[in-house]
C-alpha cells in the first residue's frame, strides 16, 4: 500500500514537473506561427513619358522575422473560365525585356531579399520606367511574387544513420500589375465583343444556366463589370445579378458562366447580358428571347390538378347516387 | 363546356399574377452562382454598378480609384501558418509519422484569390541527392491531383490530407485517411481553393511520411509553398 502510494505520488510530481514545463514552453510554440499580409492585390498604371511608381505595403503580424524573397514574373490570361493568371517564369525574361528595367526600392534602395522584423510594415515602391525606354506600344503585365524564406536548420548537418524529413513551410504572395502605355488610349476604348452565347434554357431542377465568351479586342486591357438581368415580357425586372469586376487582357478571350436560380418562374423572358466597361463607362447589351419552363413544379400542379378532378369526380358521384 | 373555359381562364390569371407579382416577391432572395462565385442579386436593379468600394476603417487597405491617375488598387490578403517547419525525426521502416499545420487566410476587399500548394522537390538527402519519393497510395492510383487511400504500412512516401477551405479540400479529400503527393512544380501547382473573396477561411494540413527499409539514412527536405494569388 505505501509502495503504491510512493509510486501514485512520485507519477504526480512527474505529472507536475511536465506541466510546468508545457505551461512554459506554451508561448513559445504559439509564437512560432508566421504571419503577413500584403496590400494591393492588384494595381493598375498608365505610363505616359514620365515614369510610374507605385507603393505597396507588406507586414510581417507574426512574433518572428521574416525573411522575404522577391521575383518579377511576367503573366498572361488564362483560357477558358477559369480567372486565375498564369505566372511565367524567370527563365523567360529575356536580357531586353521590360521586366529588366522594373526595380522595387525600399527607401530608395533596390533589393530582392529583405527581413522584416516582428510586428512591423515595410512600404516597397514599384519602379516603372517610362514608355519610351521600354519601347512597347502594347499593355504589360507583371507579377511581384513575395515568399517567405525559411533557413533550413538540418542543411548544414553531417550524414546521418537516422532517417530524418524536414519540411519547410513557405508562404508566397502574388501582387499583380496591370500597366497600359498610355493614360488616353484608356479612355476611348472599344467595347468587348460577346462572340458567343450558350444556354441551358430547361432545367429539371428550376435553374438557368449558360456561359457566354467576352473577347477584348483592344490593345490595352479592360476592367469590366457585367450584369445578367431577368425581365420579364412587361419590361419588369425579376432578377439582377451582378459579377465582381473582371479583367480581359489585351487581345484577351475570356469565359464567364452563370446559374441562377429561377424558382417557379413560368413562360417567356428576355436575358440581358450588361457588360460594363469601368474606365470609360461604356457598356455593351446582349439581350436574349428565352422561355423557362420549371418541369418539376409542373409537375406537381398536374398531379395536384389531376387529384384535384378526380376529388371532385367522385364527389359529383357521390351526390349523385344520393340523388 | 363552360367547366374548361373556367378552368382556362384561372390558369390565365394566375400566370397574369405571378408574372405581375414576381418582381415585387423576389427582389431580396435571388442569388446566383457565377463560375466559382457566389453571388447575391441586387435590390434595385435600375442602380448604377458600384465601382470600387470606397476606404473604411473595418476594411484597412488601400482602395481608391482616382479619375486623375487612372490608378486603381484593390485587395488584401492576410495569412497565418501555424508552423514555419514540419520536423519527421528518426523515422522507422514502415511506421509512418503524421504531422498537422494550420493556414488561416483572410482576403478584404474585391479582389478574387486563388490558392496553390507545390513543394520545390521531392524530399531530398542534401548530402547524396536521394530521394523519400511521393506516395503512390495503396492502389498506386493517387497523383497531385487525384487523393486515394493511404492506410498500407508498406506504402512509401510523402503525401499530404487537407481539410476546410471553400472547395477542392473538401471535395478532393473525404476523410483524414486520404492522401496525394505535392506536386513539384510551380507550373503543375494545385488549385487547392479558387475565388476566395471577403472572406476568412482555415486549411488543416496534415503531412505523412512512410519509409522502406531499403532508404538511406540523412536528412531529407523540401520546401512546401502555400501560393496565393489574385484572379483577373
Amino acid at each position: 500500500m505505501k509502495l503504491y502510494q510512493n509510486v501514485s505520488l512520485s507519477t504526480i510530481g512527474w505529472l507536475s514537473v511536465l506541466l510546468i514545463c508545457y505551461v512554459i514552453a506554451r508561448p513559445n510554440i504559439a509564437k512560432a506561427n508566421t504571419s503577413l499580409s500584403v496590400s494591393p492585390l492588384i494595381q493598375t498604371l498608365s505610363l505616359s513619358n514620365a515614369s510610374q511608381s507605385a507603393n505597396l505595403s507588406i507586414s510581417n503580424n507574426g512574433d518572428n522575422s521574416v525573411n522575404f524573397s522577391l521575383e518579377i514574373l511576367p503573366f498572361k490570361q488564362s483560357i477558358g473560365i477559369s480567372a486565375r493568371p498564369i505566372l511565367g517564369s524567370r527563365k523567360e525574361i529575356s536580357t531586353s525585356s521590360y521586366l529588366n528595367d522594373i526595380t522595387v526600392t525600399i527607401n530608395n534602395q533596390p533589393f530582392s531579399f529583405f527581413s522584416l522584423p516582428p510586428h512591423s510594415s515595410q512600404i516597397l515602391r514599384v519602379n516603372i520606367p517610362p514608355q519610351s525606354k521600354s519601347f512597347h506600344a502594347q499593355d504589360y503585365y507583371f507579377c511581384l511574387l513575395f515568399s517567405t524564406n525559411n533557413t533550413s536548420p538540418l542543411s548544414e548537418t553531417p550524414t546521418k544513420t537516422s532517417i530524418d524529413a524536414y519540411l519547410s513551410q513557405n508562404l508566397s504572395i502574388g501582387s499583380l500589375f496591370l500597366v497600359s502605355p498610355s493614360m488616353k488610349s484608356l479612355k476611348y476604348l472599344q467595347d468587348p465583343s460577346i462572340q458567343s452565347i450558350e444556354q441551358k434554357l430547361v432545367n429539371y431542377n428550376n435553374n438557368l444556366q449558360g456561359k457566354f465568351v467576352l473577347k477584348n479586342i483592344n490593345n490595352t486591357y479592360q476592367n469590366i463589370s457585367i450584369n445578367i438581368i431577368r425581365k420579364n415580357i412587361l419590361g419588369n425586372v425579376i432578377q439582377n445579378a451582378q459579377l465582381p469586376q473582371a479583367f480581359i487582357l489585351a487581345k484577351g478571350t475570356r469565359t464567364f458562366s452563370y446559374f441562377l436560380d429561377t424558382q417557379n418562374d413560368l413562360g417567356p423572358e428576355n436575358l440581358i447580358i450588361n457588360v460594363r466597361d469601368l474606365h470609360s463607362g461604356k457598356s455593351l447589351t446582349y439581350t436574349r428571347f428565352i422561355f423557362l419552363l420549371p418541369i418539376k413544379s409542373l409537375l406537381y400542379v398536374v398531379i395536384l390538378i389531376m387529384f384535384a378532378i378526380f376529388v371532385s369526380y367522385k364527389i359529383k358521384a357521390r351526390l349523385r347516387s344520393l340523388n | 363546356m363552360e367547366t374548361r373555359l373556367n378552368i382556362i381562364h384561372i390558369l390565365v390569371f394566375t400566370y397574369l399574377f405571378l408574372l405581375i407579382s414576381v418582381p415585387i416577391a423576389r427582389a431580396q432572395s435571388a442569388q446566383i452562382d457565377i463560375g466559382h462565385i457566389q453571388l447575391k442579386s441586387k435590390n434595385n436593379p435600375t442602380s448604377p454598378t458600384p465601382t470600387v468600394p470606397l476606404p473604411t476603417k473595418e476594411q484597412g487597405p488601400i482602395f481608391y480609384k482616382s479619375s486623375v491617375l487612372e490608378k486603381y488598387t484593390t485587395g488584401m490578403i492576410n495569412l497565418n501558418l501555424s508552423l514555419p517547419f514540419l520536423y519527421f525525426s528518426a523515422l522507422a521502416p514502415t511506421r509512418a509519422q503524421l504531422r498537422k499545420n494550420t493556414l488561416s487566410v483572410n482576403v478584404v476587399g474585391d479582389s478574387s484569390e486563388s490558392f496553390y500548394l507545390y513543394a520545390d522537390t521531392d524530399l531530398t538527402n542534401q548530402n547524396n541527392k536521394q530521394l523519400i519519393p511521393p506516395t503512390s497510395c495503396d492502389n498506386g492510383n493517387c497523383s497531385p491531383t487525384n487523393s486515394e487511400q493511404w492506410s498500407n504500412t508498406l506504402t512509401y512516401g510523402l503525401g499530404y490530407n487537407c481539410s476546410g477551405g471553400l472547395a477542392a479540400c473538401y471535395s478532393s479529400f473525404s476523410d483524414s485517411s486520404m492522401f496525394r503527393p505535392l506536386s513539384t512544380n510551380l507550373s503543375q501547382a494545385v488549385t487547392l481553393d479558387d475565388g476566395l473573396i471577403n472572406s476568412v477561411q482555415t486549411y488543416k494540413f496534415l503531412y505523412k511520411v512512410n519509409v522502406s527499409a531499403s532508404q538511406a539514412g540523412g536528412s531529407y527536405i523540401t520546401n512546401v509553398n502555400y501560393l496565393f494569388l489574385p484572379n483577373l
